[in-house]
């Protein structure tokens, strides 16, 4: 079953992509992230807008990956950048 | 009396003399004028506020601190001075400490206040590092005090690379070329006794740093190059090592290219700071560290601290600049 709901990015959370690794910034607790391959590729799509559902339909478009597997990883991104506040799901 | 110098692209008015730089009279500025003079109320600076940032000795001694007051921010090192660091007016108030002399003074303004004020100014950020010209670029080598950043740089020096700074660098962004500008500084380094030993440094060539402290200054005296114009930053080594402890490095040096985060997690680390908490500092500094992580390569340099080893390390530096890949 497709993934759903929706993230955005706190303004308190800056980032930039550099070479192939993208930085992020937690103004709020001044840390420091970085995330990278698949992870980067899915925060580019959070930042662009798109749904959770649209984000598993890019990333199973552009990698090879399971797609079980894709929404368990997924899952526990979203989780883990929701822990540390890096993330907010709004829908 | 006030003593006129040029610096880091601007006019130094100092009611103390800073006796690293050379007095220089007429208009000669080209991004406009800094004050330095004695507080008008001392006490009112040295009184503690709600501290911002802190450091300290091995001792567990507040060596660092700093915290708000009125448009500025007060930098206290206890026991030897208090500075009121106004960015806005462009300007630094001393409350020195009893027995402040005059090496240690120029000492503390020129290596901590002013680039303390600078990194608050947009366009600037101040860095805890030496910086050398080698190969027609410039590097920064970054590290905490006590790593061997002017040592290596002493060294370098006497080499014929120009050396920009031996511990505070400047960078200021060119609009003009999309770059960052390493900015010359004072045309001296600081050694320690062994190192000046292992130097080869004569003492007729060395000069007092600051009174009671044994770290000496020497510069053109012991034929050290040093640059005179601003270039782009073009490579950062990062020296590998622990707070307070000697690289456990053996053997020859190593030279490896660094990812993104370890490179902006050293350029961070290297930040003159006096306000972590204010969000527009901190989202200017996040968007100077990613551009220059996005322009210059980074490496991590570790090295053995035996002075025979000076040579081999230039020669890591120098193959890194040249092939850009590991080593």
């Amino acid at each position: 079953m497709p993934l759903t709901g929706k993230y955005e990015i706190p303004q308190s959370v800056l980032s930039r992509t550099v070479g192939d690794e993208t930085i992020l910034l937690n103004l709020e607790t001044s840390t420091y992230h970085s995330l990278n391959g698949v992870a980067g590729r899915f925060w580019s799509l959070i930042l662009e807008g798109k749904s959770l559902g649209e984000v598993e339909t890019t990333l199973l478009a552009e990698y090879a990956v399971d797609s079980a597997q894709l929404e368990t990883d997924l899952k526990e991104l979203c989780a883990e950048l929701e822990k540390l506040s890096l993330l907010k799901l709004v829908v | 009396m006030t003593f006129q110098y040029q610096l880091w692209g601007y006019r130094i008015n100092s009611e103390f003399d800073l006796g690293e730089l050379d007095p220089v009279c007429g208009d000669a500025t080209s991004h406009g004028d800094l004050d330095v003079r004695r507080a008008e109320d001392e006490e009112w600076i040295r009184q503690r506020g709600a501290v911002l940032l802190e450091d300290r000795h091995e001792n567990g001694e507040v060596s660092f601190a700093c915290w708000k007051r009125g448009d500025g921010y007060v930098a206290q090192f206890p026991g030897v001075c208090s500075f009121l660091i106004l960015p806005d007016e462009m300007r630094v108030e001393i409350a020195p400490g009893p027995g402040l002399g005059k090496a240690a003074t120029a000492h503390m303004v020129l290596d901590h206040a002013i680039p303390r004020l600078l990194t608050l100014k947009p366009g600037h950020i101040v860095l805890h590092a030496s910086a050398i010209a080698m190969e027609g670029h410039v590097v920064a080598v970054l590290g905490i005090s006590g790593q061997g950043k002017s040592t290596l740089a002493a060294w370098l020096a006497s080499q014929g690379h120009p050396v920009l700074t031996d511990d505070c660098l400047v960078l200021r962004w060119d609009e003009e070329e999309q770059e960052w500008l390493a900015q010359p500084s004072y045309e001296s380094v600081r050694l320690w006794p062994d190192s000046v030993d292992a130097l080869g440094i004569n003492k007729a060539e060395l000069r007092e740093f600051a009174e009671h402290s044994p770290k000496m200054r020497t510069g053109k005296e012991a034929q050290l190059h040093f640059a005179t114009e601003g270039a782009p930053l073009r490579g950062c080594f990062a020296l590998v090592g622990e707070e307070g402890k000697k690289s456990k490095h053996k053997g020859p040096p190593a030279v490896c290219q660094l990812p993104v985060k370890e490179a902006f997690v050293a350029l961070m680390g290297s930040v003159f700071r006096l306000d972590a908490e204010n969000e527009q500092i901190n989202r200017r500094e996040f968007e100077v560290m990613t551009r220059l992580t996005e322009r210059v390569r980074f490496w991590s340099l570790a090295y053995e601290r035996k002075y025979d080893w000076l040579p081999d390390v230039q020669r890591a530096m120098i193959d890194a600049l040249q092939s850009g890949s590991d080593e």
